[in-house]
């Protein structure tokens, strides 16, 4: 089913139906057309994911360099610019295009204006409900109490009273762990209690060690439309290996998929459920691998590698979702579910546009009371950009630039390291970048900066390996996220190749890196020991207050074969 | 640290904390064949894969045991010093033909062959469980020795990481 122009034009009732101010919308090119859905079947799915604590709309540019390896490569969901826009028959120059790619990104994010915040989300949530009444669920794929200084300051808190209000049903997880076990278990109960949160959390893969009990329920039933419904949570299979381990401790996690397939088993035949979900934290390559190994799935909603499908891909008889992150986008899945089986679907990933959906004033409202207390400090102006400032990318990029700069100025080294994380705010040419965009960088409770010696070959080391994890060709093997980022140096990649020969002509300093030689690093989010250097927030704001006005020139720092 | 038991609970945490990266080794039996001695293979030597499959094997061929035997261990270590793997192969356990050895091997550690676990027809089944040490990423093997000396073998990688950079 794919989104053509014509459908995009068919909008206009379904716009002003939501109370839109219709005569805004015959001089616009269609972002409330973008909301537009015909209601099919009995049973509504509404799907979020990896919001990483965005209460209020945020730019976020999606990625411009995005390789898959083998079978992948340039086809989704490894596609993005104009590749993507062919893919899935969109226009350049639309809201579409300014949503789902990074095309002309300061000019089409000026024109449309940012995106997601709760206070939107909770307007169209509610409308579906509204339409809907009694068929809806509404799904949290994890990712969503981490990556804001209030989320951190509450320990999650002020997330956890959003995705309340907002009545999500069910939740799985990932960053949510960096807060500790203890803590997840505060907000979110376990197998013998409740927690703050109002839903259900559930995590089939998270096991103690041992004796490899289940800290979770592993799923949730809920009736929907006459329909059950079976949801099936998997948390982020490698938590334990890609954070410190001393937050989760006793636990251990893994991808699971005879659990997986047991459990779908259990729903269909012991449970008799008519439609069962996967509320995953894999990745979109672990999902599409999981979808094709085990029988009885019929929709994975999936996150954690922040795609943006505009529709779902189907591998069998199973639809695998991802929608995106940062509150951009609110997944609509309409199903007909007749005799425990899917008839007919349809979907839409709908754009969370903040200037076209009014504010939920109760969300507004509850939004507004959890940040009053730390409003002013979070205001604080460091310096204005005159670049464009992105994270997002499988390679540096510029807010990564301006953290490694930072890194290597502060502690005079040679060569920075920061991780590859995929989340992390845009700021656009002329936009002041405020304390609150530091820490939607930096927010993380492993933020310390450390600064040692490496051998060379540990460099090249450590860039093989992180590489591996991104483009080990079996996506099993993948822990997502993105390529580290690097300051100081320059390099190629051949990402085809196998581990340890993906890295070639590293350079430091524009000299070939000796081997034996050792360089002094800087770098921050060890997840290895526990370092002692400043939290990287405080050594990044103190950067860009000493520079005051930011201007990145290109850096071309990694060639890609 | 808890330390990981499969089918047995008889066993002290000082049987498990073995030598030779073994530190924790049951058999499906509830017997357990106690880890081998430095003696065997004297600490602080390295032994390269082919020399240590030469000495262990010599040149007997080795079969594709994929439909045989289930190597369970994960596919990123949480912890490279304490990797949980499982041999369970398919197999009668009679006195004429059972399933005699199960070695576990490492192919990058300093000492590949990190465990051979010895079974009898008593047994019952053919299973082992173990947690070993990984040095690096590389391939971990189960090799599985027959009553009448066939041999087969599985491979899976497993990789230890730095870790980090999660989405």
């Amino acid at each position: 089913m794919d989104v053509t122009r014509r459908d995009l034009l068919k909008l206009l009732a379904i716009a002003a139906a939501s109370g839109i101010d219709p005569r805004r919308l015959e001089a616009d090119d269609g972002p409330e057309r973008l909301l537009e859905f015909e209601p099919l079947g009995n049973v509504t799915l509404l799907h979020v994911t990896d919001a990483h604590a965005t209460t209020r709309p945020v730019f976020y540019r999606e990625p411009d360099t995005l390789i898959g390896v083998g079978d992948e490569r340039g086809k989704p969901p490894f596609v993005t610019g104009t590749e993507f826009l062919r893919a899935y028959h969109l226009a350049a120059d639309t809201a579409a295009a300014y949503a789902y790619t990074s095309l002309d990104f300061s000019a089409l994010a000026a024109r449309y204006g940012r995106m997601g915040g709760y206070a939107h989300l909770a307007t169209l949530v509610k409308r579906v409900r509204a339409e809907r009444p009694g068929r809806t669920l509404l799904l949290d794929g994890g990712d969503t109490i981490q990556g804001s200084a209030v989320a951190l300051w509450t320990r999650g808190e002020d997330m956890v009273r959003v995705s309340n209000e907002l009545g999500v049903d069910v939740l799985t997880a990932h960053w949510e762990f960096v807060y500790g076990i203890d803590r997840v278990r505060e907000l979110f109960g376990d197998r013998a209690r409740t927690g703050l949160f109002a839903g259900d959390f559930v995590a089939h893969n998270v096991r103690e060690l041992g004796w490899n009990d289940r800290v979770f329920r592993p799923y949730t039933i809920r009736r929907v439309g006459g329909v059950s419904v079976g949801v099936i949570g998997q948390a982020f299979p490698y938590t334990p290996v890609s954070h410190p381990r001393r937050f989760v401790p006793d636990l251990t996690f893994g991808i699971r998929q005879d659990g997986v397939q047991a459990l779908v088993n259990e729903l269909r035949d012991g449970r008799k459920a008519d439609l069962i979900v996967l509320l995953s934290h894999n990745g979109i390559s672990v999902d599409l691998k999981l979808a094709a190994r085990v029988r009885g799935l019929d929709v994975i909603l999936g996150g954690h590698t922040h795609d943006a499908l505009p529709q779902p891909i189907v591998v069998g008889r199973t639809l695998v979702v991802n929608s995106g992150s940062h509150g951009k986008f609110l997944s609509r899945l309409d199903l007909d579910v007749r005799r425990g089986r899917v008839a007919d679907h349809r979907y839409r990933l709908i754009p969370v546009l903040a200037h076209y959906v009014p504010e939920d004033a109760e969300m507004a409202r509850l939004v507004r009371e959890l940040r009053r207390p730390w409003e002013s400090k979070l205001g604080e102006r460091l310096a204005v950009s005159e670049s464009l400032l992105y994270r997002r990318g499988n390679f540096n990029g510029t807010f990564d630039e301006l953290i490694l700069d930072a890194l290597l100025k502060s502690f005079d080294a040679q060569v920075a390291f920061s991780p590859g994380f995929r989340w992390g705010v845009t700021i656009l040419p002329g936009q002041e970048i405020t304390l609150e965009d530091v820490y939607g960088h930096t927010a993380l409770t492993y933020p310390n900066t450390w600064v040692r010696e490496l051998a060379g070959r540990e460099i090249h080391q450590i860039m093989e390996d992180v590489a591996d994890n991104l483009f080990h060709p079996d996506p099993y093997y993948r822990q997502g996220g993105d390529m580290v980022r690097l300051g100081g140096l320059t390099y190629t990649i051949d990402p085809a190749k196998t581990l340890g020969r993906r890295i070639s002509d590293i350079r430091i300093g524009g000299r070939p890196l000796e081997p034996a030689r050792r360089y002094k690093a800087a770098g921050w989010a060890s997840v290895a020991t526990e370092a002692d250097g400043p939290p990287a927030w405080d050594v990044v704001a103190d950067h860009l207050r000493r520079l005051g006005r930011v201007k990145l020139d290109p850096r071309p720092r990694v060639r890609v074969v | 640290m808890k330390i990981a038991v499969r089918a047995s609970r008889t066993m002290t945490r000082r049987t498990m904390l073995g030598t030779l990266g073994v530190i924790a080794l049951a058999a499906a039996s509830g017997t357990l064949t106690p880890p081998r001695r430095a003696g065997a293979q004297p600490l602080g030597l390295n032994e390269s894969l082919d020399e240590a499959m030469t000495r262990v094997f010599g040149s007997r061929s080795i079969k594709d045991g994929g439909s045989l035997i289930k190597l369970d261990i994960p596919l990123i270590a949480e912890n490279g010093a304490v990797v949980p793997v499982s041999v369970r192969v398919d197999s009668p356990m009679t006195p004429t033909s059972y399933v005699k050895h199960i070695y576990v091997v490492a192919d990058k550690n300093r000492i590949p062959v990190v465990t051979r676990v010895t079974l009898t027809p008593a047994a019952g089944q053919a299973f082992m469980g173990a947690n070993i040490r990984l040095g690096e990423t590389g391939d971990v093997r189960a090799i599985v020795e027959q009553s009448d000396g066939t041999l087969w073998q599985v491979k899976r990688e497993v990789k230890v990481t730095v870790g980090g950079c999660g989405g």
